[in-house]
């Protein structure tokens, strides 16, 4: 199995998990014309279509994946938010069954098993999800929530948000790059450097072959930084992600 | 000293004999270091001591109370002009001002040089306050306060950049000072307000001790981010695939978080796909 990015960042996100025969996309922030080289142009092997929540740069372009008739799974409250973005087609997204009180209903997809799970976010019902294949063990996908209150067993790999550092935050505030409502808006939707790595030092690391940060902020955010503080802590392979990323995504490295 | 004695003389002999004694407490109070001191207590209780015995009624009446809401003694929030309600509340009593001066001067205060208000019937410590006890600390300080960042009406946030040097040590943080605002408010006085808040971040900061504020809704710090994720964070259910389903996942055997009622039936990837994809109230799994 192998992980491609497409895009993340605030300007859009969407990470496909492919193997020969099986495709998963996460997100659908990027343009699916963007997309589709990443598939080959084959769409027939998408299992699925994952959506975190009903900002544009996750969903935005919820409407084109619609259309190509692949299968797309959000909470009730993203596709209630994301509405605006699927007005120029027939088709709906399945809505997860469960709740952010009492979880959602654990989802088959082909070979990939999807938990959802709630996030903390500025949105209507945010959620991350847990994959499971049997070729890449437990995948972590948490994004845009500045914490996670579940913890994670099996994990292989991790795709987690590290989005900004508290200090250069506080410091572009002071400096007026950013406003008051900004600061305060990042502080409570989005993953922090220290709060992503007491996540990872949470959760049992040692099968973990590759943790991959996502949507890092290139004002807030130091993604140099980031990588090396994350592998010294965890001594796990570390990557940031940026387009065109491609990386082994099996549960054994070799 | 000639000008002090003529004053001292002016006063009767039992209110001397209890400035000699205020003297003594005061200069007990100054030594008084509360952190790392496990005698503090002692110290604290024979400070305490000698300020009850030389704040009498007579001293009170003679010295303290005339201090009250004068810019040389200590302001409060009852000074006898109407508030916002238009109600014109009482002076603080003998017993209350007692209370604060006390208060004040144990932890290293004056009750001259507006150093604390006298807010409900409570003492609070004012920016000139906490600017002598981080003297007395020996910190040496810098304070940049910025300006008002927020949007609200109600409220200015004011982000402010502190570095500091204590006992060989350099190191610096940064707050953002919430004070309330109203129409009348001048961005100094703001300022004012969320330097003072600095200062009090800056002494609570070195010496763990917190006095409070008088306004505590509006001007206390409150990280809820941090608090919320200090709370929150990484206690929930734990969520994953388990070994023995690695050979033969079922999705019916997906850990859910929490589970506390039955959960639907597992939706199937045909869910979703082409038609079925379609509008319908009639989803397979549903």
């Amino acid at each position: 199995m192998e992980l491609k990015v497409i895009g993340s960042s605030s300007e859009g996100n969407a990470y496909v998990l492919r193997n020969e025969g099986e495709t998963l996309l996460l997100e659908a922030g990027i343009s699916f014309k963007k997309v589709l080289p990443a598939f080959d142009y084959d769409v027939s092997k998408v299992q699925g279509v994952l959506i975190t929540h009903e900002h544009g740069d996750h969903a935005g372009h919820i409407g084109e994946v619609l259309k190509y008739g692949l299968p797309v799974y959000a909470t009730a409250g993203t596709i209630e938010g994301a509405r605006r973005y699927m007005e120029r087609t027939d088709f709906e997204p399945t809505a997860l069954q469960g709740n952010r009180e009492q979880g959602y209903q654990a989802i088959t997809l082909g070979g990939f098993r999807v938990i959802p799970f709630p996030t903390q976010h500025d949105a209507n019902e945010p959620v991350g999800f847990y994959v499971w294949h049997q070729e890449t063990g437990g995948i972590l996908f948490a994004t845009d929530t500045f914490y996670v209150k579940n913890r994670f067993a099996g994990l292989s790999n991790i795709l987690i948000e590290c989005n900004y550092d508290q200090e250069r935050l506080e410091a572009n505030l002071i400096a007026g790059k950013i406003d008051a409502a900004r600061y305060r808006r990042v502080r409570h939707s989005h993953l922090s450097y220290t709060t992503c790595l007491q996540l990872l030092k949470a959760n049992d690391l040692t099968a973990v072959n590759n943790i991959v940060l996502i949507h890092t902020s290139r004002d807030n955010g130091d993604a140099k930084a980031f990588r090396e503080g994350i592998a010294k802590a965890t001594g796990k392979t570390t990557t940031v992600a940026v387009p065109g990323l491609l990386l082994n995504f099996n549960k054994s490295p070799f | 000293m000639e000008t002090n004695t003529q004053t001292t003389n002016t006063l009767p002999a039992t209110v001397v004999a209890a400035k000699e004694t205020f003297e003594l407490a005061c200069k007990e109070a100054q030594g008084l270091q509360i952190v790392n001191n496990f005698g503090a207590a002692f110290t604290a209780v024979n400070v305490v001591s000698l300020l009850r015995k030389a704040l009498t009624q007579e001293v009170m009446e003679t010295v303290f109370m005339p201090l009250m809401n004068t810019k040389i003694g200590f302001l409060t929030d009852r000074n006898g002009r109407p508030n916002s309600r238009g109600e014109v509340k009482p002076l603080y009593s003998v017993e209350v001002v007692r209370d604060a001066v006390i208060d004040a001067v144990a932890i290293g205060l004056l009750p001259t040089g507006n150093q604390f208000n006298i807010i409900a019937e409570r003492m609070y410590p004012t920016k000139e306050g906490y600017t002598a006890l981080l003297r007395k600390l020996g910190v040496k300080y810098f304070i940049d306060v910025s300006y008002d960042k927020s949007q609200t009406q109600g409220f200015a946030e004011i982000p402010c950049k502190i570095t500091y040097q204590y006992n060989g040590e350099k190191n610096g943080f940064s707050i953002v000072a919430t004070v309330k605002k109203d129409n009348y408010s001048s961005p100094d006085q703001l300022r004012g307000k969320a330097e003072r808040r600095a200062k009090k971040a800056l002494y609570e900061y070195i010496t763990g001790c917190d006095f409070g504020d008088a306004d505590e809704d509006s001007s206390r710090i409150v990280d809820a981010e941090a608090e919320e994720i200090k709370e929150q964070a990484n206690t929930g259910a734990t969520i994953g695939v388990g070994a023995q389903q690695e050979a033969a996942p079922q999705p019916q055997q997906a850990q859910q978080p929490a589970p506390a009622q039955p959960q639907p039936a597992p939706v199937q990837a045909t869910a979703g796909r082409g038609r079925s994809n379609a509008k319908s109230d009639k989803l397979p799994g549903f």
